[in-house]
């Protein structure tokens, strides 16, 4: 996977465009009014920062509609405001589903309203490539970190960081421990065989269903995410660079293996809401998701809390997708140093470990020790802490910007396989074909 | 007398010695219709023309996200022509809007008829008659949802009745049944509306033509077919117009139903359109999408004024 450079907006020279116009216009009015102001009144106009007036930052993000984060993130931002008076966080953002779609149309329309942006794997690349970040390195040489993981090595271009980790989820195995023992199930499975045997004998249709991962295509964006970790049994990867690899061995198989599980296992047709409630009325036994959806279940469903546990992944690589979600700061935003400060204050030890426990997560972003109490109470964790990291560009190669577009092609032919019994050979070949014809479009 | 305005001067003598009229004063009431369309004109110019404009603009250019947009002519075209996802989509709008058509009107026009005859409760059955219609989309797609959940949903239990179905249907995940399930719950919103105004048309129709055919022999099917449709049929054509906009343009019912799924069965032009712009941010071709979508609505619009037009000129 590769991040062009070339586009970074301060070292490449753009032909005039209506949104450059725009801020032309924009500056050419602001600079006649300041010189206007400056005649009446010739006294030096320091930043607002240094003046003491009051700053108010944008932070954009979907965490304020999260049941459990946004707790823990208004807690953060409290306790930011109680440290200093110059600089105050205000809420901005849409939730998760529209986040996305809402900063793009913004960054198309000319700019982002958000001083502070939280980003998703996906989009963190294409503010990066549009020139929309501000490299964050001074925060952590300022905080002395030297432990930053490894997952922001593709958001670092030349040394500098662009972005900081505030929320890294990774997939695990879920599971209902009242019903495995229900079951008299004991034995954790150590394969894929087992899962699948396990799986099965935890169905008892329509009553009961032994595993569930999201399949219907009404809700494509949960689909594809959750499908794309289905290739990590058999260490596949959907793409490497410009070549779509879904006819690959791997994937076949990891498609094999969903198609098995929906035909034996699956609670077939329930859509994502419906699921969590079948989940949450203990009606589902595993989900092979998030950790993060467990503080969603600790808000929403706190009878099933106690019962939620995981065990590590019952293939040899365990390997897994983590997904790190940075912090950033809007380049373009007129308050860069002021949201720095805010990345700062989160990113020293104390305050990350805070909102690490708070938002019930389980992966720091870098060394910050002193978790090993809070680990001990979670007993829903060992499965999550037996895992081999991998990233979605490292599995999604140069498709990474294009990732729903692939994603939606993946999952309409799945779910051909699903519905209709088409061979999966046969109907990965022409997913292929779709992707070759969307690799002959991939900017860049 | 010299008349000045609009860029012309001419110079006349007095017709009647020194005796010189005054100049004509503007009429302005003649200006008050223009006025009162200004608001409206300009609402339309800002808020429509200008974004078509703009879409039609766009699908000219490329433009990757945050950098400059780039000419490319006819190249978008091009690609739309040649990519058969198009066509199929174009395929999938076109029966859709059939299906729903036919389904809706046909439907309003059979609870029009059947309300349309006196009997206990007639006004209740009026008033409940328009629920569907009432209810906004969002809910009640969700409730279809339940109801069309091949766990647990109440569907089953009708399609249980049926001797060939063995196993609960998937009706969003089978392509045949998906299509159908979003064309029936498009026809179910929007049949109410189609039936009331079928039921006004029909309460226009002469009551006297319909006794003196029936005097004449005719049976109740011949006095529909050759009274009753015939005064009725300029509002059946203008409510199958409409309901080819409301299924052309209908995209919260398929959207939250199947998202244009599976396999693409009911993905019709407006979810292709969101998801080439909004999922997969291809501004550009999304907009020759649009342009596409736009000439297929013109299209609509454009054979109804022709069918009306000539339906005026047989009636005069």
């Amino acid at each position: 996977m590769s991040v062009d450079t070339t586009t970074d907006s301060a070292a490449m020279p753009r032909p005039i465009s209506r949104r450059n116009l725009l801020k032309t216009t924009g500056a050419v009015a602001s600079t006649l009014a300041a010189s206007s102001l400056s005649k009446a009144s010739p006294t030096f106009a320091a930043p607002a920062v240094l003046q003491g007036e009051t700053i108010n930052l944008k932070y954009m993000t979907w965490f304020w509609y999260e049941p459990g984060r946004a707790e823990a993130w208004r807690y953060m931002v409290e306790k930011f405001h109680e440290s200093q008076n110059e600089i105050r966080v205000e809420e901005a953002g849409w939730p998760f589903n529209e986040f996305t779609n809402n900063i793009i149309v913004q960054l198309q329309a000319g700019q982002i309203e958000g001083d502070l942006i939280q980003t998703t794997p996906d989009l963190v690349l294409r503010l990066l490539r549009a020139g929309q970040l501000a490299s964050v390195q001074d925060v952590i040489d300022d905080l002395g970190i030297t432990t930053l993981s490894q997952a922001h090595d593709y958001i670092t271009i030349d040394g500098q960081v662009h972005g900081l980790d505030v929320v890294t989820v990774v997939f695990g195995l879920l599971y209902n421990q009242a019903i495995f023992d229900e079951a008299n199930i004991t034995e954790m499975p150590t394969t894929v065989d087992e899962w699948l045997d396990v799986s099965r004998r935890l169905t008892d249709r329509p009553n009961q269903f032994g595993m569930h991962s999201s399949h219907v295509i009404a809700e494509p964006e949960s689909y594809w995410f959750q499908l794309q970790e289905w290739a990590m049994p058999y260490d596949g990867v959907w793409a490497e660079g410009k070549t779509p690899m879904v006819t690959s061995e791997p994937i076949v198989n990891a498609v094999k293996l969903f198609k098995t599980m929906y035909d034996d296992c699956f609670p077939q047709g329930s859509n994502d809401a419906t699921a969590t409630r079948q989940w949450a009325d203990q009606q589902i036994a595993q989900q092979l998701i998030v950790s993060a959806l467990v503080n969603v279940y600790k808000s929403t469903a706190p009878e099933l809390y106690p019962n939620i546990r995981s065990y590590s992944l019952p293939w040899p690589s365990k390997k897994s997708i983590a997904r790190i979600h940075p912090i950033t700061v809007n380049a373009n935003g007129p308050q860069v140093d002021a949201s720095k400060e805010f990345v700062k204050f989160l990113y020293t030890p104390e305050n990350y470990r805070e909102l690490l426990t708070r938002q019930l997560d389980v992966i720091p972003a870098y060394d910050v020790g002193g978790l090993e109490d809070y680990f001990a109470d979670l007993p829903w964790l060992t499965g999550f802490q037996d895992i081999n990291q991998t990233t979605p560009p490292d599995i999604m190669g140069d498709f990474i910007f294009n990732n729903q577009e692939f994603g939606q092609i993946v999952i309409n032919r799945v779910t051909e396989v699903l519905t209709t019994n088409r061979p999966v050979e046969e109907a990965m070949a022409d997913a292929q074909a779709e992707l070759e014809g969307l690799a002959g479009r991939l900017e860049g | 007398m010299q008349v000045q305005g609009m860029g012309v001067t001419t110079r006349a003598e007095p017709l009647f010695g020194s005796l010189e009229f005054a100049p004509r004063r503007p009429n302005w009431t003649a200006f008050l219709p223009y006025l009162l369309a200004l608001p409206i004109v300009v609402y339309e110019a800002v808020f429509i023309v200008y974004p078509i404009f703009l879409g039609l603009r766009s699908s000219f250019y490329q433009q990757p996200l945050g950098g400059a947009e780039r000419w490319v002519g006819f190249a978008n075209y091009g690609r739309m022509l040649g990519d058969a996802g198009f066509w199929a989509v174009m395929r999938t709008t076109l029966v859709y809007m059939l299906a729903v058509v036919v389904v809706a009107v046909g439907f309003g026009l059979f609870a029009a008829l059947v309300l349309n005859r006196q009997f206990r409760g007639r006004t209740f059955a009026r008033g409940l008659m328009t629920v569907p219609w009432a209810f906004p989309d969002v809910p009640t797609v969700l409730i279809f949802l339940w109801m069309l959940n091949p766990n647990f949903g109440v569907m089953n239990v009708f399609a249980g009745f049926l001797p060939w179905i063995e196993q609960n249907p998937t009706w969003l995940l089978d392509q045949r049944l998906a299509f159908f399930s979003v064309v029936l719950v498009t026809a179910w919103k929007g049949f109410p509306f189609y039936s009331l105004v079928i039921l006004a048309a029909l309460q226009s129709v002469p009551a006297d033509l319909v006794e003196a055919a029936r005097v004449d022999g005719a049976s109740p099917r011949q006095a529909f077919f050759a009274v009753t449709l015939p005064v009725i049929s300029p509002t059946l054509l203008l409510l199958t117009v409409l309901a080819s906009i409301y299924s052309f343009k209908q995209f919260t019912i398929i959207w939250l139903l199947t998202g244009g799924g599976p396999v693409g069965a009911t993905e019709t032009i407006a979810i292709r359109i969101y998801n080439t712009a909004f999922r997969f941010y291809d501004f550009s071709y999304a907009g020759v999408l649009g342009v596409a979508g736009f000439i297929l609505a013109l299209s609509v619009a454009l054979i109804f004024l022709a069918i009306q037009r000539r339906q005026e000129r047989e009636v005069s």
